[in-house]
């Protein structure tokens, strides 16, 4: 029988995994955006386990907003990666000119 | 979802429909060129809003069933956010002009992030809460990165984001341990099974994972890495902003969070927030000594001033959390001066960021170096300034809620602190002669007049502090009972 703890020992083993993804990664922000994608799913696992559990829809609404949010991050990264990825490029054709 | 309800979050609504009309106003228009008005204009409704809030509001209300409160606690750090955030942009128009990092989106990105730090100071709910964090803090990661050709600049605004990413994930794991061991997510609701006996371990894990999250918004040790590259990268006035506004919106949701979700629980989170703040103290005065560039050495003096602030919370009483806001507003308003300073700092037109570049400041511009020095001091906490008398306030705070351990170390910190400090005021009076000085005019007429305005503020502060002591009082009274 599966029970809360297993969903919650998943969702922490998630959330480890996210953390280490985002600390052990130094050289691709894409592979950054899935770490913090990772964690924040693992709490999604989290309110929805609480949620059935608790027979209470509060934290299926919590995980709608989380899912929304978790939509626009990327998004918010773009202006910093996209204009250093640039910026490195432009220095790097100077360099073979 | 009713009329009343709306008519709560009014200023809310209003700067978030103003911010989405100016976005599209400006694209159909000249864009950039729009810029300096847009400025102006959202610097002008932050203070009409300020005024608003501040002389309207009575009372507490509640709206959305709980998940927005709107009291005198509320109030107080709203206006302390309008007013920070307009002084700021104001400040910035001319140094943002000049560079050409003038683009129309700064003014509404920081319209739509003084929305999200109105949302977090209200929030009476997790979601609430968690909602206002990420507005605030999406549009922060991208005025981070504003200078799109500057490495430094990019790189601040990634390395932001990462680790602001990596905070509300810490938060949002905590919020749902405490959803999950408390059956709710709203403050009212938390709080009731907080009272019932025992905190149990979920809950307590939830707690920690919360300050954690809130730590690293409040760039308290050990979650302060972030707080010294942004700084530096961000172009000044960007940083300015981070260093005011933003700070007190994390400071107030700290509050509200501990007590109106925790506040049964005291001992079971003081002592994590007395950790925090010792540490903060210690490294903010310490890492600070070494450092040349100003930016950096403002990032770990407002590492430094949110140990004090903090440590008005660890007290856990509501005279801890008095404290807490008159130290926010008097750190506040050091910053804006300090800023307008740092801003007016150039060689030639070109910004300057060396400590070194100050030395024999006084002789070129004997009265900003004045208003400087008296600044300075006040952020060092020296006696006759204001800055001295805010952490009195926190320090009585501490002892008298039983930590005198705190204060003790408050007040170590504090002079270890003061060298750094007072190293500047060194090099703008007995400094050696330099043979290309710093530029002695410059700044236009805004940046004097706000450094002026803030030195005498705390000059004359001692006498009296505008009101800030009683509004204060009377904001800690609502929020803990």
């Amino acid at each position: 029988m599966i029970g809360l703890e297993h969903y919650l020992t998943v969702a922490a083993t998630l959330f480890v995994i996210g953390i280490f993804g985002l600390f052990l990664n130094r050289k691709n922000v894409i592979i950054l955006l899935m770490s913090i994608e990772l964690m924040l799913l693992a709490v999604n696992i989290n309110f929805v386990a609480f949620s059935s559990f608790l027979g209470d829809l509060v934290g299926q609404v919590y995980t709608l907003f989380v899912l929304t949010v978790a939509a626009a991050k990327p998004p918010s990264a773009w202006p910093s990666s996209s204009a250093s990825s640039a910026t490195a490029a432009r220095s790097r054709s100077k360099m073979s000119t | 979802m009713n009329s009343a309800d709306l008519n709560v979050i009014l200023p809310e609504v209003f700067l978030a429909v103003f911010a989405m009309l100016g976005l599209l106003f400006a694209v159909y228009t000249s864009k950039d060129k729009m810029g300096p008005t847009l400025v102006w204009a959202t610097a002008t409704i932050f203070v009409v809003l300020a005024g608003w809030i501040g002389w309207m509001g009575e009372g507490t209300r509640v709206a959305f069933n709980g998940m927005f409160i709107e009291d005198s606690f509320a109030r107080f750090a709203k206006v302390a956010i309008l007013l920070s955030a307009a002084a700021v942009l104001i400040m910035s128009e001319g140094y943002m002009k000049a560079r050409g990092l003038l683009r129309f989106e700064y003014p509404m990105l920081i319209a739509l992030a003084a929305v999200g730090m109105m949302m977090m100071v209200s929030a009476g709910d997790l979601m609430a809460l968690y909602m206002g964090l990420e507005l605030q803090s999406l549009s922060l990661y991208v005025v981070a990165a504003l200078r799109r050709d500057s490495i430094k600049s990019t790189e601040a605004g990634l390395k932001y984001f990462v680790l602001g990413a990596l905070s509300s994930g810490l938060l949002l794991y905590g919020a749902s341990l405490v959803y999950g061991y408390a059956g709710t997510t709203l403050f009212s609701g938390i709080i009731t099974t907080a009272q019932s006996g025992e905190t149990s371990v979920g809950l307590l894990f939830g707690i920690v994972f919360l300050i954690a999250g809130l730590a690293f918004k409040v760039s308290a040790v050990p979650f302060h890495m972030w707080t010294p590259d942004v700084y530096e990268g961000s172009p000044t006035p960007v940083t300015a902003f981070f260093a005011t506004a933003p700070k007190v919106a994390a400071m107030a949701l700290f509050a509200r969070l501990l007590h109106d979700a925790f506040g049964q629980a005291v001992g079971d989170w003081s002592q994590i927030v007395a950790l925090l703040s010792v540490l903060s103290m210690f490294l903010g005065a310490i890492a600070a000594i070494g450092q040349t560039n100003i930016k950096r050495l403002m990032a770990f003096s407002s590492i430094a001033h949110m140990g004090y602030a903090l440590m008005g919370l660890a007290a856990g009483t509501a005279f801890g959390v008095q404290a807490m806001l008159v130290y926010m507003a008097i750190y506040v308003t050091m910053n804006v001066g300090t800023f307008a300073f740092i801003l007016m700092m150039s060689k030639d037109g070109a910004p300057v960021v060396e400590i070194s570049s100050l030395n024999m400041y006084s002789r070129t511009n004997p009265g900003r170096a004045l208003a400087m020095l008296v600044l300075l001091f006040s952020l060092a906490g020296v006696p006759p300034m204001l800055g001295f008398f805010g952490k009195l306030y926190v320090l009585r705070a501490a002892y008298e809620a039983g930590l005198a351990w705190l204060a003790i170390a408050g007040v170590i910190a504090s002079v270890i602190g003061a060298f750094y400090y007072l190293r500047i005021v060194f090099y703008m009076y007995f400094g050696e002669e330099q043979s290309e000085p710093l530029d002695s005019g410059g700044g236009g007429t805004v940046l004097p007049v706000f450094l002026m305005a803030s030195a005498i503020i705390m000059v004359v502060g001692i006498a009296n502090m505008f009101g800030v002591e009683v509004a204060a009082q009377a904001a800690a009274g609502a929020l803990v009972n």
